[in-house]
């Protein structure tokens, strides 16, 4: 039987601050220091919070509240808000509603007590999601929602950090310039992130630290507020007594703080020195807030069920609104009738601010819900793709008119041809920085970012140290100051480990803040398999489908050097003017590709696309038969070689073959696909992905339902294996053998 | 926790015309000697005799309404202030507990008195040096809702364009008061001429608008600096409190009895609120929001604020009212969502709560 401990714990307060004695004792000097008017302000916002607490509660039992993680006991992180800045950017973890109250008195005209009553109704007019999630999030108050929960949000917080600590080398580059096209930032900016003491043991959260010091060692500016709110304990498991400071207190390039989250004043004071460190050294700091957990987990939890009802009372006997109130009176600063009353004022407000909560919209339908997900707008996207840098700027970044990329007298392969694509690109817009493991000097492993290094400078073209998930998050927390990251993955198969960064967070961004935030980003990925360099699957892994679940990204592949160069182009502009993320698979087998059928032909090399020349998202690029076309090939990627090369040699035999290179793989046009299956005599699909979660089941999936009835249907596609070393790879993947006997399968079924 | 939560609305100049003749007289007719009203009134002319003003209760007499005499600030604002907070005197302890106070541009004044933030005879000073200040530029209103009071998006970009596109060109011209369904406009005489020959004409009740509000200066704009640097300078020995009952300023700022810092109150009323934009509707807003009352009691003199009142209930869409016909359903009702002391149905109507 749950026992509801949120009645217990209110009257507990209750009966203590009706019990304090009114007579004010000296303030101590600890409290002296702490301002009057501040000090009570924090400790309104501390009611606030618990009082909406306890409505979220009475809400969920009366089927109209939805979330009930409530913050009490960390009533305590009011007191950083009051220390941090308003310009300070804030990842919040769940725990955080007497943050937000205190922070929206910075902010006249945020209605943050209604606010989070629609936000715990699910209603539509949350102004923090649209009714999508109960988060901690404003625009208006720079505080992004956390879909995470645990840590997963300490990756951008670094990135975050690191884009404000970058932008002094970025305006010092670009007065030599034009004018920048970002937002300055309020001078001293800081980031700031809160998470619990058990997620301090989130790999995400190690990662993260581990970069913030990674920088700080070589004396980057990291201006970076972690905050530990440490109730010592993560649902039903203790932290072991002593843990977070004994991994933290003495770090080298970590400075810690520590503070009493149960007592204001202490609280108060030590986040203040805590964030001024930050502020002035732009170094990054851990402040550990000790606090208590009230209430359980969440609602739902029976904490009898792990803890001992005297281990649950110890905890109440530590609560800090009674704290806080017996500090304010015995300030001086109100008298017990006084609080007594303001609470009964709070709760009225809430009763009656949950009750017009209940009666505003619900989202009531899947467009609706759906609708902050993929935004595009064509117009906006085809206008900054068909645009370009000046042609004066060009000129001066390539070195003359005659060395313009799109004067070469010969057709370069696509690595060539992208790393001119990305100058380019680079020149156009300024807010894009481009960084990956070898990257810089070096010039990436396949030299596709060759010289940007030089041509653009530290400022925007950086190495970063070993961790996916850090060079994500340095995406995610560089896009929300205004940049549009070009992240470098060096190799598909590493992605997969950091992928919660875009799937949990970048792309479902705009979906959870309602639209109020995006994060634009173009991730390339040097993918698939195929190529004679590396060996091994971690080089030629070929299985991506794990992206392809991903609601609202878009993934390009380009099989040819100008495709990629007008994919890029396109893929920039939609993070531009769309605010979307793109993952651009580069397939590296093609990279130095030059030839088609014969070595020596040059016929897999083109010339470079003149500037404002786009591909719009969706279109293919369709490669007509020399003769009756007999069947269809669709494809993508190094599909596409293989099939032309097949094609060529069933010409040669009367049958006339069409191959469609798809190019865009997510959103999938079921447009071009029904479109191609209409006029098709037969169709083959050739997928180089594994069989198993591949783009061919989708296209047959769609084929079958919506296509044109007795099409003959077949599919070519890589075996559900990872890839071994040497020729045994041959083994396992798409040949043009396969797609010949493919070919003959599906015409088999024509007759 | 029964009690009925009233939010008091303190009206702006303009409150004060033809049909309040007689305002003070009515109200004094009604109150006890030696009640508040009275003392607040005998205070007010005290202090106008020591001052040279002509007495608000002869001008209240007048058989005429003279707009020479009554529009002029000295006069207008002090009535206003004077109506306002002998209104609020009279509401019976059972009509409910008082949870919030605001006001509309100079109703901000009356607010910081009724909220217990000045006393009377300091607000009084405040709202008479700072209606005294030399008139500088004019103010024009003009709607953006339709017929039905519900919002134009259109039309409320259209407006604003015109006023950017002109600040673009140099005009002296400013949004001063974001009323509910209308904008109040200010700025010098070409700016305001400017704006009348590109604002589409609308007739709208007994109004064709745009029109320009008599004897209003460009208040709420930078134009009138001069108005806030006479009030820092004589004003400076004001005893600012903490209000003992919430306010929210027209900046969509609450003001805490408990922790509300008397610095930033002085310095919102005698800065920010002379020369930023007043923004009435999201005041109303945050009031309705955060303080959740029941009752909205619209204080004296006139009624005219309660149009822009329904109008920002139905842009909020307030207890599910999203047009002035839903507006007039519940007024008809046995819970009427706003009551207008101006209104002698209404007045009396709160009297018997």
């Amino acid at each position: 039987m749950a026992v509801s401990r949120h009645h217990i714990i209110e009257k507990k307060f209750l009966e203590a601050v009706a019990a304090m004695e009114e007579i004010p004792v000296t303030p101590t000097a600890r409290v002296m220091s702490l301002d009057r008017d501040l000090g009570v302000e924090i400790f309104e916002s501390q009611l606030t919070s618990r009082v909406i607490d306890l409505e979220a509660r009475a809400m969920k039992a009366r089927d109209e509240g939805y979330y009930t993680i409530g913050s009490a006991g960390h009533e305590g992180n009011a007191c950083v808000a009051a220390a941090l800045a308003p310009d300070d950017i804030c990842f919040l973890h769940y725990r955080s509603g007497a943050f937000m109250m205190q922070r929206a008195k910075a902010f006249p005209g945020v209605s943050q007590v209604f606010d989070t009553l629609l936000s715990l109704s699910a209603s539509a007019e949350d102004p923090a999601s649209g009714g999508r999630h109960k988060v901690w999030g404003s625009r208006r108050m720079n505080v992004p929602p956390q879909t995470s929960t645990i840590a997963s949000h300490l990756p951008k917080a670094v990135g975050a950090a690191f884009a404000i600590g970058r932008r002094p080398i970025l305006d010092l580059a670009s007065l030599v310039d034009e004018e920048s096209s970002l937002a300055p930032l309020s001078e001293g900016m800081i980031a700031m992130a809160s998470l619990g003491d058990a997620s301090m043991n989130h790999s995400t959260a190690l990662g993260a630290i581990n970069a913030a010091s990674w920088a700080t060692h070589q004396r980057l500016p990291m201006p970076l507020l972690l905050v530990c709110e440490d109730n010592q304990v993560g649902i039903s498991v203790k932290t072991p007594t002593g843990w977070i400071e004994s991994q933290y207190a003495s770090r080298r390039n970590l400075s810690y703080f520590r503070a009493d989250g149960l007592d204001l004043a202490n609280a108060y004071t030590v986040a203040r020195s805590a964030v001024d460190f930050v502020r002035e050294r732009r170094r990054p700091a851990l402040l550990h807030l000790k606090m208590v957990r009230l209430m359980g987990h969440a609602g739902s939890d029976v904490e009898l069920t792990y803890r001992t009802e005297e281990e649950i009372e110890v905890v109440e006997s530590r609560d800090p609104l009674v704290q806080s109130a017996r500090l304010v009176v015995r300030s001086g600063w109100m008298r017990p009738r006084e609080i007594l009353d303001l609470y009964d004022e709070l709760k009225a407000r809430a009763a009656r601010g949950a009750a017009e909560a209940r009666r505003r919209p619900k989202l009531v339908t899947a467009e609706e819900v759906m609708a902050p997900l993929a935004p595009f707008d064509a117009d906006a996207v085809a206008a900054v793709a068909s645009s370009a840098a000046s042609p004066e700027r060009r000129v001066r970044l390539f070195g003359g008119d005659a060395r313009l990329p799109e004067r070469s007298a010969r057709p370069r392969h696509m690595a060539m041809l992208l790393n001119w694509g990305l100058h380019d690109i680079m020149a156009q817009h300024d807010e894009v920085i481009l960084f990956g493991e070898d990257v810089a000097k070096k010039g990436g492993v396949y030299h596709v970012t060759h010289n940007l290094y030089e041509k653009f400078g530290l400022a925007r073209v950086f190495n970063t140290l070993l961790d996916e998930q850090t060079i994500l998050g340095v995406a995610i927390g560089a896009a929300h100051l205004g940049h549009i990251p070009c992240p470098e993955i060096q190799y598909l198969a590493y992605l997969v480990h950091a992928v919660d960064q875009i799937r949990g967070e970048a792309a479902s961004l705009q979906f959870f803040s309602n639209m109020a935030f995006q994060n634009p980003m173009v991730v390339r990925v040097a993918s698939l398999a195929y190529q004679r360099g590396f060996g091994g699957h971690f080089h030629n892994d070929n299985g991506f489908g794990f992206l392809r679940e991903i609601p609202g990204l878009i993934l390009a592949c380009p099989s040819r050097g100008d495709d990629a160069v007008g994919m890029l182009r396109t893929a920039f502009a939609a993070a531009k003017a769309s605010g979307r993320v793109v993952v651009f698979m580069e397939p590296i087998a093609l990279y130095m590709t030059k030839d088609l059928h014969e070595a020596g032909d040059g016929q897999w090399s083109f010339a470079y696309p003149e500037p404002g020349r786009y591909v719009p998202v969706g279109e293919p690029r369709v490669y007509e038969a020399e003769t009756e076309e007999a069947l269809t090939i669709m494809t993508y990627g190094n599909g596409v070689r293989m099939s032309l090369r097949v094609a060529r040699r069933l010409a040669a035999d009367g049958v006339g073959v069409r191959v469609v290179d798809l190019r865009w793989l997510l959103p999938l046009s079921r447009e071009v696909v029904l479109g191609e299956a209409a006029r098709a005599r037969a169709l083959l699909v050739v997928d180089e992905g594994r069989e198993t979660g591949g783009v061919g089941e989708e296209i047959l999936a769609v084929v079958a339902e919506y296509g044109p009835a007795g099409l003959p249907v077949a599919r070519v596609a890589g075996r559900d294996s990872f890839i071994p070393l040497a020729e045994a790879a041959n083994l396992v993947l798409v040949s043009e053998e396969q797609i010949a006997e493919g070919v003959r399968r599906v015409l088999e079924k024509k007759r | 926790m029964t009690s009925r939560r009233l939010l008091l609305i303190a009206p702006g100049r303009g409150s004060y015309a033809a049909d309040e003749l007689g305002f003070l007289a009515r109200r004094l007719e009604m109150a006890e000697p030696g009640s508040t009203a009275a003392r607040w009134i005998e205070s007010v002319e005290e202090d106008r005799r020591a001052w040279g003003r002509v007495s608000l209760v002869d001008l209240d007499a007048a058989p005429r309404f003279s707009p020479a005499k009554h529009l002029p600030g000295p006069n207008a604002g002090p009535m206003i202030f004077l109506c306002s907070a002998v209104d609020q005197s009279l509401i019976p302890d059972s009509a409910g507990k008082t949870v919030g106070v605001i006001g509309n541009s100079m109703g901000w004044y009356t607010a910081l008195a009724l909220g217990g933030a000045l006393d009377f005879r300091d607000a009084h000073r405040l709202v008479d040096t700072m209606a005294s200040a030399p008139p500088v530029g004019g103010q024009l209103i003009v709607p953006w809702v339709n017929g039905e009071w519900c919002p134009d998006a259109d039309e409320e970009a259209r407006i604003l364009g015109t006023v950017s596109e002109l600040q673009r060109r140099g005009a002296r011209v400013w949004v001063s008061i974001r009323l509910g369904g209308y904008f109040v406009l200010a700025g010098d005489e070409s700016g305001l001429t400017a704006l009348e020959e590109r604002l589409p004409k609308r007739k709208v009740g007994r109004h064709t608008y745009p029109f320009r509000l008599a004897f209003h200066a460009a208040f709420h704009t930078p134009l009138v600096k001069e108005a806030s640097e006479r009030g820092l300078e004589a004003l400076s020995d004001l005893a600012w409190r903490r209000p003992r009952i919430p306010l929210v300023d027209g900046q969509g700022r609450l003001y805490s009895p408990f922790s509300t810092s008397v610095d930033l109150l002085e310095d919102y009323t005698l800065v920010d609120q002379v020369l930023s934009t007043f923004d009435f509707t999201l005041a109303l807003r945050m009031a309705l929001r955060e303080l959740q009352p029941d009752l909205l009691v619209l204080l004296g003199p006139g009624a005219t604020l309660g149009g822009a009142i329904a109008q920002v209930l139905i842009q909020e869409h307030w207890r599910g009212i999203r047009s002035k016909s839903d507006f007039q359903a519940i007024q008809g009702s046995e819970e009427p969502v706003l009551l207008s002391m101006g209104r002698a149905d209404q007045f009396d109507r709160l009297m018997g709560l």
